[in-house]
């Protein structure tokens, strides 16, 4: 039924977006191994796109940028406010929208991909996405809002780079593992699937 | 499935998880197209007249959390009246009348996190109830309340005034029904009144109960 | 807006701008930053901004955070700059962000969480044209704000179920169920937002949500 269809996507996208909000909230978790927590946040971002899908992942971070505009706390660790667009950080925060729209055109090439390479390409989806074009547009807005020159922002920014590569691969294999259990059409290979996978 | 005619004022349905309970239930309202045949609600056709059956048809899921869709009990109890064009003014006074009816008035300006899951059930109907359908489909509608809360949903919904047709695991609920359906795999095997429907049911549990094969379902 | 409790701004002459008015101001604040950061004007938009946030009186306690980020930023710039330039791009760059501080803070100290939201939301209503229903927005918007505490608890019971276990709280442990709760989750909202006839209003249309379709996808 053509509506239940759209009902479906205001519901995943707002559903999504609360999810993105709700891991900004939670005090930072663990991986295995390593002793230092992480923040999780831009892992929503990328899994918006990932399980979701461009348009819907994208829309999920666009809605989560609506709240931070009405000045809601809805960024990582409770903050809110247009400050925080504005400020030095804030195109990492925008940067959410466009790189949920990459990882989830990526995302959905790497669904179509054989098991073996799929968790490979999902992460890699999620790298390009997720931190490379991110970084593309919160490098040269730190340099704009503070003044410094390109060189230091970008070197500044060298420094969460291990972490957020981190976080590209836990996202590419959380999403695969998602996909498993949940079934996203959008997100289904044109190809004929392997599972049969209950329809969520 | 048969044609079924489904003109009483209670009808409850009974099945195992996965006996197409859920399906029967959305097929009523439009939510499900029926794959072959016609669903008909008072003449009219459920794929064609869509709109029309959502007016006469309220739905009320088994999660009555997640029917809440908006923040506020007030916004959303008005949901359904604002889609249908109902003017701000006149919202509120229905959305305040049917809360007061269900003795739910103190909650207009809760959050809808801070209810409790019998709060959620009243906010719920709430929502359905102020369309003022002609027949309200419920799928197990005690599903998330304690016993006390059952028995109170239970007189609340014999007070209204309006046809059930209501999926549900309570079986004392469906005691005071008119009429009940027992579907299994998506058949029904058994229609008749209560008492006689329910004996069958109890027969059928018992019997896939005890069977060979474990199936789990739903 | 239930999320989590804000505190209403404290009345004064900013109440009576329009939010939209507000934010198109800032757009035009950060445009004038970025292309002509020229001392003088640096200097003009901080000046306006600190009076702006004069007149709205704020609580400190809605200031703090905001005020403390900005100014902790400020202060890594400064001696950044103060090391690898001098004193004059130093005094510069401090300008810059109060430039963008001073009237971001003011508006946010003047405008209530309701007001700036219906602002960015009727800023939806032209892509009416290309095919968004303003509803649908609107209602995406608030579906989220209904969710996001219940998401919350879930993923707090997620974390307190890995605790009990002895184990410290993993990211996909909690990440991919919670995510996986909210997708069967999206499916039965779904069904009660078209139960509750809100695709029966009228004309709309939804483009830009709907889907791709899927080969053989079921009616």
């Amino acid at each position: 039924m053509p509506e239940t269809t759209r009902a479906r996507a205001i519901a995943e996208v707002a559903l999504m977006a609360g999810v993105i909000v709700a891991l900004g909230l939670v005090p930072p978790l663990y991986v295995l191994g390593l002793p230092v927590p992480i923040t999780a946040q831009t892992l929503g971002v990328m899994l918006a796109g990932a399980v979701l899908g461009a348009r819907r992942g994208a829309l999920a971070a666009l809605v989560v940028l609506v709240l931070c505009v009405a000045s809601l706390p809805v960024m990582s660790g409770g903050r809110g406010g247009l400050g925080v667009l504005l400020g030095p950080t804030g195109g990492y925060a925008l940067g959410f929208v466009p790189g949920a729209f990459v990882t989830g055109l990526l995302a959905r090439r790497a669904m179509a991909l054989p098991s073996r390479t799929r968790g490979l390409a999902m992460v890699g989806a999620c790298l390009v996405g997720g931190v490379a074009v991110v970084y593309a547009l919160g490098i040269p807005w730190t340099a704009v809002v503070t003044g410094l020159p390109l060189r230091t922002t970008a070197l500044g920014a060298l420094v969460f780079v291990p972490g957020d590569v981190l976080k590209a691969v836990l996202a590419g294999t959380g999403a695969l593992l998602v996909h498993r259990q949940v079934r996203v059409e959008q997100m289904r290979p044109a190809a004929e699937d392997d599972l049969a996978r209950p329809r969520a | 499935m048969e044609h079924l005619d489904l003109a009483e004022r209670r009808i409850g349905v009974v099945g195992a998880n996965g006996s197409g309970k859920s399906t029967l239930l959305r097929l009523l309202n439009g939510l499900l197209l029926p794959a072959s045949g016609t669903v008909q609600v008072d003449g009219l056709d459920t794929a064609r007249d869509g709109r029309a059956v959502r007016r006469r048809v309220g739905f009320v899921f088994a999660d009555p959390g997640e029917q809440i869709v908006l923040p506020v009990v007030g916004e959303d109890v008005a949901f359904g009246l604002k889609n249908r064009g109902v003017p701000a003014g006149q919202r509120r006074a229905m959305v305040r009348d049917q809360l007061d009816r269900l003795g739910a008035g103190h909650l207009l300006d809760r959050s809808a996190h801070t209810l409790s899951s019998g709060e959620r059930q009243l906010v719920a109907l709430a929502g359905v109830l102020v369309m003022n359908p002609a027949t309200l489909v419920l799928d197990e509608p005690t599903g998330t309340l304690d016993l006390v809360n059952a028995l109170r949903l239970a007189t609340l919904l014999d007070s209204l005034d309006l046809q059930l047709v209501a999926a549900s695991h309570d079986l004392g609920l469906l005691e005071a029904f008119d009429r009940v359906l027992v579907l299994d795999e998506g058949r029904v095997v058994a229609d008749d009144v209560p008492a006689a429907a329910l004996e069958a049911y109890r027969r059928l549990a018992a019997r896939t109960a005890a069977s060979d094969r474990p199936t789990v379902t739903g | 807006m239930s999320l989590l409790e804000t505190t209403a701004p404290r009345p004064g002459p900013l109440r009576a701008v329009g939010a939209g008015t507000k934010l198109v101001a800032l757009l035009g604040v950060g445009v004038l930053v970025a292309v002509v950061p020229r001392p003088a004007v640096l200097l003009t938009l901080s000046g306006v901004g600190a009076l702006a946030l004069m007149l709205a009186r704020p609580t400190w306690r809605s200031l703090a955070r905001p005020a403390a980020a900005w100014g902790l930023a400020a202060v890594l710039t400064a001696g950044v700059q103060l090391v690898t330039a001098d004193v004059a791009t130093a005094r510069d760059s401090v300008l810059r962000l109060t430039a963008l501080a001073l009237p971001a803070l003011a508006v946010m100290a003047s405008t209530a969480t309701e007001e700036l939201l219906d602002a960015v939301l009727a800023a939806a209503r032209p892509w009416r044209a290309v095919g968004v229903a303003p509803e649908s927005v609107a209602l995406t918007v608030a579906l989220t704000l209904r969710f996001v505490p219940e998401l919350v608890a879930t993923a707090g019971r997620l974390r307190d179920a890995q605790r009990a276990r002895g184990a410290r709280p993993q990211v996909l442990a909690l990440a991919v169920p919670l995510l996986v709760h909210a997708l069967t989750m999206s499916e039965r909202v779904a069904q009660a937002v078209v139960a509750r006839s809100f695709f029966d209003r009228g004309d709309d249309r939804d483009q830009l949500l709907a889907p791709d379709p899927a080969p053989g996808a079921r009616a």
